[in-house]
């Protein structure tokens, strides 16, 4: 397959095409769900609905769309955009395309945390839950880099070893955890393990993008390293990245990214590991444009995911993990099979 | 003055000591070749002089500067290494490949400019390349990788080029290409070149000096003529060979003998 090489303005170009889909996509999730807004009223609404004065819409359509659907969809947008992001990150890092943002065990100590939060009747104070559950990921993280960290470097495969230790160790917490739960707590840890976009609020959106924006950024100033290291460590020397510190700032950049994204809305599979290959099979592996577009497409994606989890079944509401994995898992499959013809 | 300087350099891996008590000097524009049975030390000492390793025990100097005070990337503004051959995982393009050479020059955040382009072109030019700039790695033979590597490696415009076997792979009519270029690069345009092979004869032709490692110390360095004798191959490689010389350049040529054929001679 052929394709022109990365430039500024093919970065630019693509990228606003993707920023625009994304607008259309919020949009038009707003505007869907159980509660009929019709479409020319939502999208006036949207538009004028923050004034105090409007009123073009009846004070609980302004409820259902400016503290219920927009926050949520919105919430959508950066978790899927976290985990689009932070799944490139881990797969140029670890040299390996089965890679995602939670294999090295981010998810695992970020669920201990959670159920805990869960089980000692955390769920009424505000970032009670999440913020043990992120308590978790970042203790998960520092267990992982010290494990995988010796003679000061940090080699691919003892990560990869120490994530898939760490996290057999976290399930079983997990499934012990589960065991001695009570019917109702059980309900919300299903929800909450499946990966749960339901409690979006403003201030969580505005911690979560404040971090997040901090993270990719980061990220981003690394992408010409994390394509020499993509070639192979020793070959990234010899073009002169300092590999050892790149990898170290990348692995914690990447962890935080999952973490935000976990500690607020569960685990949600396939997201990250999936739209890096798709964007990288349309787009090519250069990080200069992989990763923004990851990032702007994992949002979209999310915020389609999640309107179909919570339309799809009237008066009922799916976990939106379940949807990113039966539409994840198929085409996954896909994917490997056009691959190996 | 000497472009690359070891002072008593030793290096070690865990208990054993690959290299020992190692000091030689290369001037600007020489073409050195480093020979030698396995395990002699060639990679390690290659890997050193371009500051991936660092020696337990003595020093690099570049430019007459410790390697430890210069910063990886000027390292690489100065030092390109072409290696034998490295699989890449993800399908960046040929052209794609050979911008990286351009990193060293442009940092973390710069874009590559008009004139980086040209001189990716013209390094695809040389390694015979351009025909293919558009396809992916991955689609290459083993030897037209190869020649992607090359072309990296003088993409990066580097004073001093290091060679790690890396015509191993390539048929005879690329391995002498390559060399050509090289060599040509070396006298038009004094770019230094220390080049690890196992093929004797070729070091003969190509190289100014040539240094025969054995067991991590230098058995001798000095002109082909010098290094190129049978009683040094038999030392070092135990083996034995004729070296008479080639009709044509009348540098040194090695004949490998086989024992189960000596009884015709």
């Amino acid at each position: 397959m052929e394709r022109s090489t990365v430039t500024l303005s093919r970065i630019v170009k693509i990228n606003l095409l993707l920023v625009a889909v994304f607008i259309a996509v919020a949009i038009v999730s707003v505007l869907i769900g159980p509660a009929r807004i019709g479409i020319i009223q939502g999208l006036k609404g949207l538009l004028y609905g923050w004034h105090e004065g409007y009123a073009g819409l009846t004070p609980s359509e302004k409820t259902i769309i400016f503290s219920i659907r927009l926050p949520r969809v919105i919430f959508a947008g950066l978790v899927g955009a976290s985990l689009s992001a932070a799944g490139v990150i881990f797969q140029a890092l670890l040299r390996n395309p089965l890679a995602d943002p939670f294999i090295l065990g981010v998810s695992g100590g970020s669920a201990v945390g959670a159920i805990i939060g869960i089980i000692i009747g955390l769920g009424s104070v505000p970032f009670g839950i999440s913020g043990l559950a992120f308590l978790g990921a970042v203790i998960t993280v520092v267990l992982v880099f010290l494990i995988g960290k010796t003679n000061k470097e940090l080699h691919s495969n003892t990560l990869l070893l120490a994530g898939v230790i760490v996290n057999a160790f976290f399930s079983a917490i997990i499934m012990f955890l589960i065991s001695i739960s009570t019917n109702t707590d059980l309900h919300n840890i299903t929800f909450w393990l499946m990966g749960d976009l339901s409690l979006a609020t403003w201030v969580k959106i505005l911690f979560v993008s404040i971090l997040l924006l901090f993270g990719f950024a980061i990220i981003y100033s690394y992408a010409r390293p994390l394509n020499l290291i993509v070639t192979g460590e020793e070959t990234a020397m010899q073009l002169g990245v300092s590999v050892e510190r790149t990898k170290i700032i990348l692995f914690l950049a990447g962890s935080l990214v999952t973490a935000l994204a976990v500690s607020f809305s569960g685990i949600i599979g396939f997201v990250g590991l999936i739209i890096p290959h798709i964007m990288r099979m349309l787009l090519g592996p250069d990080h200069r444009l992989l990763l923004p577009a990851s990032f702007l497409f994992g949002a979209s994606f999310l915020v389609v995911a999640d309107t179909i989890a919570r339309t799809v079944i009237p008066h009922s509401e799916l976990p939106v993990g379940v949807i990113t994995a039966i539409c994840g898992a198929p085409y996954f499959i896909y994917l490997l099979r056009r691959r190996s013809v | 003055m000497a472009i690359v300087q070891t002072e008593g350099v030793g290096f070690r891996y865990d208990d054993e000591w690959v290299l020992k008590n190692l000091s030689f000097k290369t001037c600007e524009g020489e073409f050195l070749g480093i020979i030698g049975p396995n395990g002699s030390g060639k990679t390690t000492l290659l890997k050193i002089i371009d500051g991936i390793l660092m020696p337990q025990q003595g020093s690099v100097l570049i430019n007459e500067i410790n390697i430890r005070k210069i910063k990886r990337h000027d390292i690489a503004k100065l030092i390109a290494v072409v290696p034998q051959d490295s699989p890449i995982i993800f399908s960046f393009s040929v052209q794609e490949i050979v911008l990286m050479g351009r990193a060293p020059h442009l940092g973390r955040l710069r874009f590559e400019g008009q004139t980086d382009f040209e001189i990716v072109r013209k390094a695809m030019e040389m390694t015979d390349i351009l025909p293919f700039a558009a396809r992916s790695i991955n689609e290459l033979s083993g030897g037209e990788r190869q020649r992607v590597l090359i072309a990296r490696a003088l993409a990066q415009q580097p004073q001093i080029i290091l060679l790690d076997e890396s015509t191993a792979f390539l048929d005879i009519k690329h391995q002498i290409a390559f060399f050509d270029l090289i060599k040509n690069l070396n006298k038009e345009e004094g770019l230094t070149v220390i080049a690890v092979t196992h093929d004797i004869n070729l070091a003969s032709l190509f190289c100014d000096r040539i240094m025969l490692l054995n067991e991590g110390m230098i058995h001798c360095i000095g002109t082909p003529d010098e290094v190129i004798t049978e009683s040094n191959i038999k030392e070092v490689y135990e083996t034995d060979v004729l070296v008479d010389k080639n009709p044509l350049t009348g540098q040194p040529r090695v004949t490998l003998l086989s024992r189960s054929k000596q009884s015709v001679m």
